[in-house]
């Protein structure tokens, strides 16, 4: 099922305006993804879970979303460490540990992690409305922010008419499985899922005209950036300031010690 | 089809929002105002339907749908497919904020040239439409896989066993997609023939 599961809370977080939360995002997530160095990805992952601590999320929710790159981290340790150039560290047969790979497997694991959690507590602890507003405050073309309102008011009632065709389906007897049969089935399912959502889209569009639309979704919600809004763009900018010098070289271990 | 953020080096960000960017300009300028309530509600079906898991032997993939987003929307793949992305990171962290201009180029660029490549033959009556449908849907990810392992390689030469491994693991993915595609085109034709352009 599809749940917005972190949008609802009450947290210092919370409480900040969404766009000052998108902006932060954006700061700290392209800092972070142009790092290479290790003190500033553990500086990197530090600050993101201090702030899904902030942001009072749920740790076995946010960290059941780690799930969601395990996959990928798996892949990348099983094969980079063996494959990637550079000194040879360890030996056994045929298996050969490669310093540069293993390097460069360490980095990414701190850096998707780090920038999954600046994700989870500054962009899924608002709605997609407030995001949308967020986006249109800061400069995104309307017509691409008005598709995000749609396309987010749609999903759940169409993920209600997928449930309701696959159990259709199952009713029928279907079980899927590797086969033609199984290809054909689902394809047909979504073709009438297609099929529905045009015919949707139309009804609303008449409708949305009936009811005076112009192209514009007002909110009812009003955002004003207080005082706590530039407190914390400050620190954030302090923060990725910081992975920025480390990342330079100016601030090393030697440095900090 | 996607990458997760933290992986791709400076200038592949900086490539993939650059594609992108053109890619939703062309494609908002092509959308009348009247459009967008069609263009939103059909990427929530796309996007509801890529949740459709597919049995595949043992395990099960889920489907992308590029090639037929293509075929529907033409250049509006920009924007619905940038749209989505967006959506499925913030529902479920797929992807993310900095990748989003990557991971939209990969899956749209293939959906818009597959719609120039194969959206006249689709049409057509013969079992050349049939073809062109399967072809679309396994081009829309072979495509897609392609840019994909490019990405990777060009983020760091490092990856070039991983960036291959991420493509042979999608041959499979491809064939079914071609599948789906050849018969969702063909339905669609018998129900609602006005939907494809």
């Amino acid at each position: 099922m599809i749940q917005e599961n972190f949008s609802e809370g009450k947290s210092p977080i919370h409480n900040l305006a969404p766009r000052t939360r998108t902006l932060a995002a954006i700061m700290l997530s392209l800092v972070v993804a142009l790092s290479h160095q290790f003190i500033p990805l553990l500086a990197a992952l530090i600050i993101a879970l201090f702030l899904v601590f902030t942001a009072r999320l749920n740790l076995f929710a946010a960290g059941r979303r780690l799930l969601v790159i395990a996959g990928f981290l798996l892949l990348i340790w099983l094969i980079l460490p063996f494959t990637g150039g550079g000194k040879i560290l360890w030996q056994y047969s045929f298996l050969r540990l490669h310093e540069a790979g293993l390097n460069l497997a360490l980095q990414l694991t701190l850096k998707t992690c780090a920038m999954l959690f600046i994700f989870l507590a500054l962009i899924s602890t608002m709605s997609t409305g407030d995001l949308a507003h967020a986006l249109h405050s800061l400069k995104l073309p309307p017509k691409l922010v008005l598709l995000l309102l749609i396309t987010y008011r749609y999903i759940f009632l169409i993920e209600d008419e997928l449930q309701s065709l696959l159990k259709a389906a199952k009713i029928r007897n279907f079980k899927p499985g590797t086969s033609l049969h199984c290809y054909k089935t689902y394809a047909n399912l979504l073709g009438m899922l297609f099929v529905r959502a045009a015919e949707r889209a139309q009804r609303v569009h008449k409708a949305m005209l009936c009811r005076a639309f112009d192209g514009h979704f007002h909110s009812l919600k009003e955002y004003h950036n207080r005082p706590r809004d530039y407190c914390f763009l400050g620190l954030i900018f302090a923060g990725s300031a910081f992975i920025v010098l480390g990342e330079m070289q100016l601030i090393t271990l030697s440095t900090i010690f | 089809m996607h990458i997760a953020e933290g992986v791709l080096s400076g200038p592949v960000l900086a490539a993939g929002f650059a594609v992108t960017a053109v890619g939703i300009g062309i494609g908002l300028k092509k959308l009348d105002s009247e459009q967008i309530p069609e263009t939103g509600i059909l990427a929530a079906a796309f996007f509801v339907a890529s949740l459709v898991h597919v049995p595949v032997g043992p395990a099960n993939v889920h489907l992308i749908l590029n090639g037929i987003v293509g075929l529907m929307l033409g250049w509006a793949a920009f924007p619905a497919i940038a749209v989505a992305l967006l959506l499925q990171a913030v529902f479920f962290q797929f992807g993310g904020l900095t990748t989003l201009g990557v991971n939209t180029a990969i899956m749209a660029l293939p959906a818009v040239t597959c719609y120039y490549l194969f959206a006249p033959f689709i049409k057509k009556k013969t079992k050349i439409a049939s073809v062109a449908a399967f072809a679309c849907g396994f081009m829309a990810v072979f495509l897609g896989t392609i840019l994909l392992g490019g990405a990777l390689y060009f983020s760091d030469e490092n990856f070039f066993e991983v960036a291959s491994v991420a493509v042979s693991a999608h041959i499979p993915i491809m064939i079914i997609e071609g599948f789906i595609t050849l018969f969702c085109i063909a339905f669609i034709k018998k129900v609602r023939p006005e939907m494809l352009g």
